[in-house]
Parts: C-alpha cells; sequence; structure tokens
C-alpha cells in the first residue's frame, strides 16, 4: 500500500505523537509498505506561530528526509494573518461554529499533499485538532482514497471537543486510538464502534537494560543516605494535575510507618518548586528531588526502585508506566483517564486527589514484596507480548488493511 | 483592526490561494536536500570547537558542495559582520542519507568528517568578525554552477 501521513511535526521534533506516527511509519516501511510523511519544517511547538523561527535555535529542518524507508517532506508553514486569525477563525469559526481552525496552516503543504494524496492507497490523519486533517481529508474524498485517523484525543479538553473533531472521525473510514478508554469514550460520543481500532502505546525494551548498575547504585546511597528504605519513584512532569502534591502528602504519612525515599523525576514548574521548597528539612531527606535525568539514569533508577507512581488526573495512556514494567518494576496509577485499562490487573490503582487514600494503596502495595515482584513480572510480560513498536505496528496495519478493503 | 490592516490582510490571504493553487500544479523538483542541520551547543566560547550534524538526502547521485557560513546575527553583512565560511565538495548518494559532521573551533580551523574520514575544507574564506554576539551558521548545499539547493540556518550565541 501507498500509504501517506499527514502530520503536525515529525522526529526528531519531540512529542508523544510524533514519536507515535515515527515508530509506525518506521515499521510499515520495514514490511514492504511505500510511506510518505506530510509535516511541517519546524522543530518545537511554539514555531508553529512564531516569526522568526526560534531565536536560539540549533536544530534546523530541510525539505526532505529519509528516515528508515520512510520519505519525509517537510514544508514551510505560513505565518498568521491578523485579520483572518481574529476574525475567520477565532469570531465566526471558533466562536460562531465551534471549528478549531486556528493553525498552524502552509500553502505550501496545502498544495502539495493534493500531489501525494491523489496517488495514495490510504491517508493516514494524525493527531486532533489541527486543521492540514481537513485539508487533507477533503482532497482523500475527492481522490476517492480511504481515510484512517488517529487523533490521540484528549477527553474534556476545549480544542478537541469540538463537533467538528468527532465529525471528522465519524467521516473517515477507520479511527485508531490508543487505550480502550479512549475507543468507549468515542463511542460514547456517537463514533462507529466497529471502526475503532485499538493500538497502544510502546516502547523499545532493549532500551531499558541497566548500565554500570553497581556504581550507580553506590552513587545514590551515598548521595541520598540510602539504608534499607522501599524506594517509590515518580516519573514525569511536576504538576498539579499529576497528583505530586498527594503523593508528597501520602509519602509524609507514609514514612512514620514504613521506612521509604520518594524520588521525583522530571520537569518542574513554579508552582512545584514552592510545594519543593515549604518542605522542611526532615521531609526532603525523605523526598528526593531529582530534576531531569539522562534516559539511562531514568532506566537505573528505576532498576532500584520497588515502585513507580503516577497519580495524575488524566493519562491518555501513561508510557512510564510500561517503562518501569518492561524494568520489572509495578506500577500505581489512578483510577481516572486510560490508567485503568493501561493497567488492568497488573498493578495497583488508587483515586486522584485523596492522600489518604493513596497512603493506604502505597502500604498496601509495599507491605508485599512478593506480590510487588510478581505484578512487575506480570507487567513486564505484558510489555513484551502487547506494547512493543512491533505489535502496535501490526495492529496499525491491520486497521489500514481493514479501511483500505472496506 | 483598520480598514488599511485590514485590506492588506485580505491581499496576504489571497496570495495565500494563490500559492496553495501554485504548489498543486508546480511539479516537486528532485534536487538533494538538507535534512537536518543540528548542532548541540548555543552559547559558547570562541575558541569552543562547535560540532554540527548533517544529513544530505538524495535520490540521484550528483557533485555538489557544503558550505557552512557564519555571519553575525544583528549584521548579517559582507564584510563588516561576515566571520568566515567553509565549503566541502561532496558526491550524494544514489538514493538515501549522506551523515556528516562539520567542526568548527571559531578560530578559523574547521573540519569536514564523512563516513569517519576527516577532511580539511575545498574552500574557505574568514574575514575580521569576531565580537561577542550571536551568529547565524547557515549551511547551503550548492550544485556545480552555484545554484542552491536548499539553505538552513541555525543561531548561536559566542562570548570572548
Amino acid at each position: 500500500m501507498k500509504v501517506v501521513n499527514i502530520v503536525q511535526r515529525y522526529a526528531p521534533a519531540v512529542g508523544g505523537s510524533e514519536t507515535w506516527c515515527q515508530e509506525v511509519c518506521r515499521y510499515l516501511a520495514r514490511t514492504g509498505h511505500d510511506v510518505e510523511v506530510i509535516t511541517y519544517n519546524v522543530n518545537k511547538e511554539e514555531e508553529f506561530w512564531r516569526e522568526p523561527l526560534d531565536k536560539e535555535r540549533t536544530v534546523a529542518f530541510g525539505e526532505r528526509y529519509l528516515d528508515q524507508g520512510v520519505l519525509v517532506r517537510r514544508y514551510i508553514r505560513s505565518l498568521p494573518i491578523h485579520t483572518i486569525h481574529h476574525l475567520i477563525y477565532g469570531r465566526l469559526l471558533d466562536q460562531l461554529f465551534k471549528i478549531y481552525f486556528f493553525g498552524p496552516h502552509s500553502a505550501e503543504m496545502y498544495g502539495k499533499m493534493w500531489r501525494s494524496i491523489r496517488k495514495a492507497d490510504v491517508v493516514f490523519l494524525h493527531t486532533a485538532p489541527y486543521p492540514h486533517n481537513y485539508f487533507a481529508f477533503l482532497y482523500a474524498k475527492l481522490f476517492r482514497k480511504k481515510t484512517v485517523f488517529v487523533p490521540h484525543f484528549h477527553p474534556k479538553h476545549p480544542h478537541y471537543e469540538r463537533w467538528s473533531n468527532y465529525w471528522l472521525m465519524k467521516k473517515c473510514d477507520g479511527v485508531i486510538t490508543v487505550s480502550e478508554y479512549e475507543k468507549d469514550y468515542l463511542c460514547s460520543k456517537g463514533i462507529t464502534k466497529d471502526k475503532i481500532h485499538v493500538t497502544g502505546n510502546a516502547i523499545h525494551p532493549e532500551s531499558y537494560a541497566p548500565l554500570d548498575m553497581n556504581a550507580f547504585r553506590a552513587s545514590v546511597t551515598q548521595k541520598y543516605g540510602l539504608h534499607k528504605e522501599q524506594i517509590i519513584t515518580f516519573i514525569g512532569r511536576k504538576t498539579k494535575e499529576k497528583g505530586v502534591s498527594h503523593l508528597i502528602e501520602a509519602v509524609k504519612a507514609l514514612r512514620k510507618d514504613i521506612p521509604v525515599k520518594l524520588f521525583l523525576v522530571g520537569p518542574t514548574i513554579d508552582w512545584y518548586t514552592d510545594l519543593y521548597e515549604s518542605l522542611d528539612p526532615n521531609d526532603r531527606e525523605t523526598i528526593i528531588e531529582m530534576g531531569v535525568l539522562s534516559h539511562q539514569e531514568k532506566v537505573n533508577l528505576l532498576h532500584m526502585s520497588d515502585l513507580l507512581v503516577l497519580p495524575s488526573q488524566y493519562e491518555a495512556f501513561g508510557i512510564v508506566f510500561l517503562e518501569a514494567w518492561i524494568c520489572g518494576v509495578p506500577v500505581l496509577g489512578t483510577t481516572e483517564g486510560a490508567m485503568p485499562s493501561v493497567i488492568g490487573e497488573d498493578g495497583f490503582l488508587c483515586k486522584f486527589g485523596d492522600a489518604a487514600d493513596l497512603k493506604l494503596r502505597l502500604a498496601e502495595a509495599l507491605a508485599d514484596p512478593e506480590l510487588l515482584k510478581s505484578k512487575g513480572a506480570q507487567g513486564k510480560a505484558k510489555v513484551l507480548q502487547e506494547y512493543t513498536w512491533d505489535v502496535i505496528g501490526m495492529k496499525v496495519e491491520r486497521a489500514l488493511r481493514t479501511a483500505h478493503d472496506s | 483592526m483598520n480598514i488599511t490592516s485590514a485590506s492588506k490582510d485580505a491581499v496576504k490571504a489571497l496570495k495565500g490561494i494563490v500559492s496553495i493553487l501554485y504548489y498543486m500544479v508546480r511539479a516537486d523538483k528532485s534536487n538533494p536536500s538538507i535534512s537536518l542541520f543540528v548542532t548541540s551547543q548555543y552559547r559558547l566560547q570562541f575558541g569552543q570547537i562547535s560540532r554540527f550534524d548533517l544529513i544530505v538526502y538524495s535520490n540521484r547521485p550528483l557533485d555538489c558542495s557544503l558550505v557552512v557560513d557564519f555571519y553575525l546575527k544583528e549584521d548579517p553583512s559582507h564584510p563588516v559582520g561576515h566571520h568566515a565560511y567553509f565549503g566541502k565538495k561532496l558526491k550524494t548518494p544514489v538514493a538515501g542519507n549522506l551523515q556528516l559532521s562539520f567542526f568548527y573551533d571559531w578560530n578559523y580551523n574547521a573540519t569536514f568528517k564523512i563516513d569517519g574520514t576527516t577532511y580539511i575544507p575545498d574552500t574557505s574564506w574568514h574575514g575580521n568578525c569576531q565580537s561577542e554576539g550571536k551568529y547565524l551558521a547557515n549551511a547551503f548545499l550548492v550544485d556545480e554552477t552555484g545554484e542552491v539547493f536548499e539553505q538552513l540556518g541555525l543561531v548561536q550565541e559566542l562570548y570572548l
């Protein structure tokens, strides 16, 4: 099949849906399909709107790139036109008709995708609510091509909850979701169940082997005064929505009963900095701010951990659960978003925003080392069976074929 | 929002629509492309080695040159704001990517590295512009006649 992908950015630009698109495209190319990607030539999301491009630009993309058999065509995004942006996109489409059409836009992309789509068997649209999906859909319909849409949908997000996004999903020949939760949500909004394919997200298991573990363990033990505490690790952006404050509260209460250390890994925001600075020195000996770690440091820390905790308000999938599992570490999430469907019986769940419930679940989990070990092993087996890029790629290929043959 | 700016914007929108139609009918040139131009450092000192990594994509073998050119960002004029340029002749791959690196110490010592082999530049020029500030590092891919296939730019901040 000739598969033409339309996506807002493509790796090495960093982003969840961008990585998903790259890995799936590479799989399709590897399995003999003719795969083309049409995207913008920007690296950071802010560059969609900025002129000049990033003032501290250290990465620039050219027009064409061959990424492991995938032909990537990058086009220059057009700058917003003030009157059109505010009057047409803002007042008329956004406020009156509830259509998100702010952009990014590219005259070059909209023109050239016409030629690519004409030769395609399947047009694969990535990520709501970007307007380029509507142009690609329109061209696909004109040329009677099949369309598949992977919206990476964020329920209740104002840019996603638009009738136009649901309309597009209803009109496409196939819809791909990354979790059962996302599928159920879209079904509840009227998308036909039969055309929704759940694929999931994935990691590369071979990238999660520990390296120089003895030296790493010795350094962490010495630096943070580890004795025989059980290690709880949080990995993610330290925001309110990720439940960091509830986790800190729960661990402060828990450490009176069980010797534990909490390692907090990931980027911070001012809200978190204030929160962490308000902790007393004793708490900071137990609750340790690690900042952003390199991939290998993160992997090594996971291999040292007894439990990974992500008490978020919402996760579209939660790749960090896969990262913990592949290191044999059990996970604890919340009953919100996709977490119950991803974690299932292979981990622990608590209520979001309830530090007492979180403390209780932590205590239950940490009290039973055998249970922890078995949940970690179950998780690892699940990743190897369901969440590698080969498995996801196979599911995507099946969805594309189903749409193509429909 | 006044009538003048609205009418200017209407002209821009019209030009955008014309551009879409133009790109619809215009066939793509199959010229080689600088797929990626990247450096890991933004701020560095004169004398410190800057590494730039590049990927050149091509679907046919072609003799061309890669030129890396440095201008002062606030005054990109020749010769006052022109720091230096360095060029290397290349043969583009039949179909695929050519990976190369360019190393520069900001004191006019530069090398290209292609497939593990280090080369000195085939062409170079340097002026007297060596003041602190932001510099534009532009990579050009040009054919033998001087036609520019692609140009990409990065920004680096230099201090003494």
